[in-house]
């Protein structure tokens, strides 16, 4: 179905190969995990087997990789999507219509297709993905779980052999990730073949064919699901664990330590809607890393904006140390690092997006803390690099530097390594874990039960009753 | 490969994808210049045509070929006209001013030449605002005199049109840098 | 004035309109208010225009749009006189020819608010597909639609990381330090954009974008009766409107 003979391959302006000498095969039916740290060349990988390479990024290619029986470079991309779906990390940006039917229907009206045969397709694909009572919903209300099923199921409505995945677990809740395994087993049991590729591993267990780790470029190991377990192995390419506990429910409630960040009384709602907090109380303690959980929707992020300052309460206090802060003092002794990477940065290089904060927060660009810094978070080599041409480790290693480098009493992660692999996710586990030693609140919003695992010394589960503890009745 | 260069569109569907994505983009920042700077106020007016201008000297180096201009007018007055209340007198005027711009860039040198660029841009923001005046006159011809304050207004902006085109050239240069934009 | 594409208001008998009927009636608005001079002919449109948006029940909105014209107005009227005061050989002028441009103003004002708040986005992307655009016009035009509310919320969360690093996001800002604020909420817009815009290049290549000589219509739109009912009450008014301004003649309004 799908095979890479001694593929190479160099990317336009680049001077080196991206990939080397890659050959692999895989039948129907049958499903490959390719993985790898940052800048392996999975990415290269996958725009290889849907023709991106060299249709759309041209460059210098050798090599052979056939897709159902055809060389890709003897059909255009639109061809090869006849017989090969690409699903990637995320979806929404890939989404055309505004609403769920209209996106099902889309790649259909382009291909021709009569509308009464889109129509059967459209409404067998939500039974087959679940869809049906979000088909005139609008892709903006979606949760993520559900937009990547409305992708899913507008890219198999047209019946490829192939589906390759590029990260599909990194935007996913634990119970999402789990719909997806067995959405793909399903999928993998009809004769699809299967490439994914992803960082997580632990919800492949029994899925995976085969594995091949690549490094530089090159498969370095081609490995049985089993054979991944090697600790020693996984240390050695960066990768993450195989086995993660879901543990969240055994950290210790926030409730039985003592608090230096007591928030009193919050009430919040959003303009028309019902309230989301309504007199919330919490101490939250200093020195630890707390995990914020619940359900989507609870409240979470609304949570770190407003005990940043962002959000303004409709009533409520905020004391650190025993005194009340304004909002305005909880944003300068706060920082919250939010997901999108891109929204945080603004400078020309990685020295100066450093040295801005400096110079906002300690009134002076203090040129040996930003070195300290960019050492403690292995970003030193990349100071004179534009921060929008950094990898996305780098980047998300730069944003969570910006926010410590302000040393704040409060500090919020929201999805801080999603999409990373298992060492720039060790790198910025062991910075926090550092950060929250030094004194600081560290709280992180997270569906990384990885990171969870590592680093969360408490818990703060919300509920749409309020704070959720061990006292709190079902 | 198996498209032959003859039979193979004049616009490549990345293409337009940028120009809508632009598009979009420039219409969103004259929105948070407005809801920032407090409104319609001679600040906002600069900043407005200041970003407009910019963005249309990184689309143009983007995208290096005759038509984007136009076709980006073109597309932006349909979709201003549909959805966020845009005149539809001035769609004409508007595609008018960029074909006229289009031509001069490619008699001074083509996308190739930095310096046609701007002067392309400068010269299409200079059209549209005095065809957009001239709508005016039409709307206001029993008071002309109140076609001045329009003219005050049209000069103010365009003063940021031209702090746009340096600025432009800036951020292409970061694009550059960033790896985002290729020589 | 609230952004159209966020038309959140309650769903009212011009949400059943069609966009094209809507914008038919912009266009053909915009195109006789500049053939009118006469002043009863001006009156009688702008009235049957403020029916016409009352249909939104957008009342807030409404208010504070015709208090902006007013305000306009009267800002116009002083000016005006003070020109006369500082320099009298450039005349007197009379309150009919200052009200002329107004009320055209207010009519095109309320055809393009009835359509802006009470048109979903949603409806623009089917809108225009039944236009049957070239796809050059229709891709690029369907991805600045699709995009508009995406990238408001990427300018939202970029206006928050500003706040969050202690920026001030206001006049002030933009005043004295205009070239710090551009850069801190421009280049992630920028970067943002381009990145969007190559994905959705590369999911637009994957999925056949452009390589059909003829593309299938799921959703087809129809004109209704409505359509038909409010298009013929529009025109009954345009030409109305015409034939008063055929037969008056431009008087002094208030005697000035």
């Amino acid at each position: 179905m799908l095979k890479f003979t001694d593929v190479t391959y160099t990317y336009p302006f680049a001077d080196r190969q991206a990939v080397d000498q890659i050959s692999l095969q895989a039948d129907a039916g049958q499903a490959i995990l390719c993985t790898g740290s940052s800048g392996c060349g999975k990415s290269t990988l996958i725009r290889l087997a849907n023709g991106l390479v060299p249709h759309f990024f041209q460059g210098s290619l050798t090599g052979k990789v056939v897709v159902a029986g055809t060389d890709n470079t003897d059909r255009p991309i639109h061809a090869i999507g006849h017989d090969l779906g690409t699903l990637f990390q995320d979806p929404e940006q890939q989404f055309f219509a505004l609403n769920v039917t209209d996106e099902l229907a889309f790649a259909h009206e382009w291909r021709n297709t009569p509308p009464n045969l889109i129509r059967q397709r459209i409404m067998a694909a939500a039974d087959r993905f679940g869809l049906q009572d979000l088909l005139e919903s609008s892709i903006h209300e979606l949760s993520e779980g559900q937009k990547q099923k409305v992708a899913l199921a507008s890219i198999m409505s047209l019946a490829p052999h192939i589906l390759i995945l590029d990260e599909p677990s990194a935007n996913l809740d634990p119970e999402a990730t789990r719909e997806l395994a067995l959405l793909l087993g399903e999928l993998k049991r009809s004769g699809i073949t299967l490439l994914i590729v992803d960082h997580r591993l632990y919800w492949l267990r029994d899925l995976i064919d085969q594995v091949l780790v690549m490094e530089d470029g090159r498969i370095a190991e081609r490995l049985t699901f089993q054979q991944l377990d090697d600790d020693t192995l996984r240390a050695r390419y960066g990768l993450r664990n195989t086995t993660v506990h879901d543990h969240r429910n055994q950290l210790s409630c926030v409730t039985s330590h003592a608090g230096a960040i007591s928030i009193s009384g919050l009430t919040f709602a959003y303009q028309g809607k019902a309230p989301l907090f309504t007199d919330f109380s919490v101490a939250l303690p200093k020195g630890m890393v707390i995990g914020i959980i619940g359900d989507n929707g609870v409240g979470k992020t609304t949570f770190a904006r407003l005990i940043t300052g962002l959000l303004p309460m409709k009533s409520g206090t905020i004391c650190i140390d025993g005194k009340p802060v304004t909002p305005k003092e909880l944003m300068h002794r706060s920082s919250i690092v939010l997901q999108n990477t891109d929204h945080q940065l603004h400078m020309h290089t990685v020295r100066k997006e450093l040295e801005a904060v400096t110079q906002r927060h300690v009134d002076r660009a203090d040129a040996a803390a930003v070195d300290a810094i960019m050492q403690e978070f292995n970003i030193y080599h990349l100071a004179e690099r534009h921060p929008q041409s950094l990898s996305g480790g780098e980047k998300q290693r730069l944003v969570i530097a910006c926010a410590v480098i302000r040393q704040p009493d409060i500090l919020i992660l929201d999805e801080p390594t999603s999409g990373l692999d298992g060492a720039n996710m060790a790198v910025i586990a062991a910075t926090i874990t550092r950060f929250a030693r030094q004194g600081a609140c560290v709280l992180i919003i997270s569906h990384d039960l990885e990171l969870l695992e590592r680093v969360c010394t408490c818990r703060m589960e919300l509920c749409s009753t309020g704070l959720k503890t061990e006292n709190t009745k079902e | 490969m198996t498209e032959s260069k003859q039979n193979a569109p004049y616009w490549n569907v990345r293409e337009l994808v940028v120009i809508g994505i632009f598009a979009a983009v420039i219409k969103v920042s004259s929105i948070l210049v407005a809801l920032v700077g407090g409104g319609m106020n001679p600040l906002t007016l600069v900043m407005k045509n200041l970003l407009f201008t910019t963005l249309l000297v990184v689309l143009l180096y983007k995208l290096r070929k005759f038509g984007t201009l136009t076709l980006f007018l073109g597309v932006s007055a349909l979709v201003s006209a549909m959805l966020l209340g845009g005149s539809l007198v001035l769609i004409p005027a508007s595609i008018l001013a960029g074909l006229i711009a289009e031509v001069l860039i490619k008699l001074l040198g083509g996308y190739r030449s930095p310096a046609a660029i701007m002067i392309g841009v400068a010269i299409y923001d200079a059209l549209s605002k005095l065809m957009s005046l001239g709508v005016s006159w039409f709307m206001l011809r029993e008071q002309p005199k109140m076609v001045i304050m329009g003219a005050v207004i049209v000069a103010v902006g365009y003063c940021g049109s031209l702090i746009g085109l340096f600025t432009g050239r800036y951020f292409v240069k970061e694009l550059r840098h960033a790896g985002i934009i290729h020589q | 004035m609230q952004v159209s594409f966020t038309s959140n208001g309650p769903e009212t008998a011009l949400h059943h309109l069609d966009v094209r009927t809507k914008m038919l009636i912009s266009a053909v608005a915009s195109i006789v208010v500049i053939l009118l001079k006469s002043v009863p002919a001006l009156a009688l449109l702008s009235l049957a225009s403020c029916c016409y948006l009352m249909l939104t029940r957008r009342w807030r909105v409404m208010v504070i749009s015709w208090l902006v014209i007013l305000l306009l107005w009267i800002t116009a009227v002083g000016f005006m006189n003070l020109m006369h005061l500082i320099m009298p050989k450039m005349g007197a002028t009379g309150m009919a020819n200052m009200l002329i441009p107004f009320l055209r103003s207010l009519v095109l004002v309320n055809t393009l608010l009835a359509m802006a708040l009470s048109t979903r986005i949603q409806g623009i992307l089917t809108t225009l597909r039944s236009l049957h655009l070239p796809y050059w016009l229709y891709i690029p035009a369907a991805v600045m639609v699709r995009f508009l509310p995406s990238l408001v919320e990427d300018m939202r969360q970029i206006a928050e990381a500003v706040r969050i690093k202690g920026y001030p996001l206001n006049p002030a800002a933009l005043l004295f330090s205009p070239w710090q604020t551009i850069r801190l909420l421009f280049v992630p817009m920028l970067f943002r954009a381009l990145r969007t815009s190559d994905d959705l290049g590369i999911a637009a290549e994957l999925k056949g974008v452009g390589y059909g000589s003829t593309i299938s219509r799921f959703r087809e739109q129809r004109f209704s009766r409505f359509d038909y009912g409010i298009l013929a009450v529009s025109c009954t008014f345009f030409v109305l409107s015409l034939v008063i301004n055929a037969y008056s003649k431009v008087t002094t309004f208030m005697g000035m």
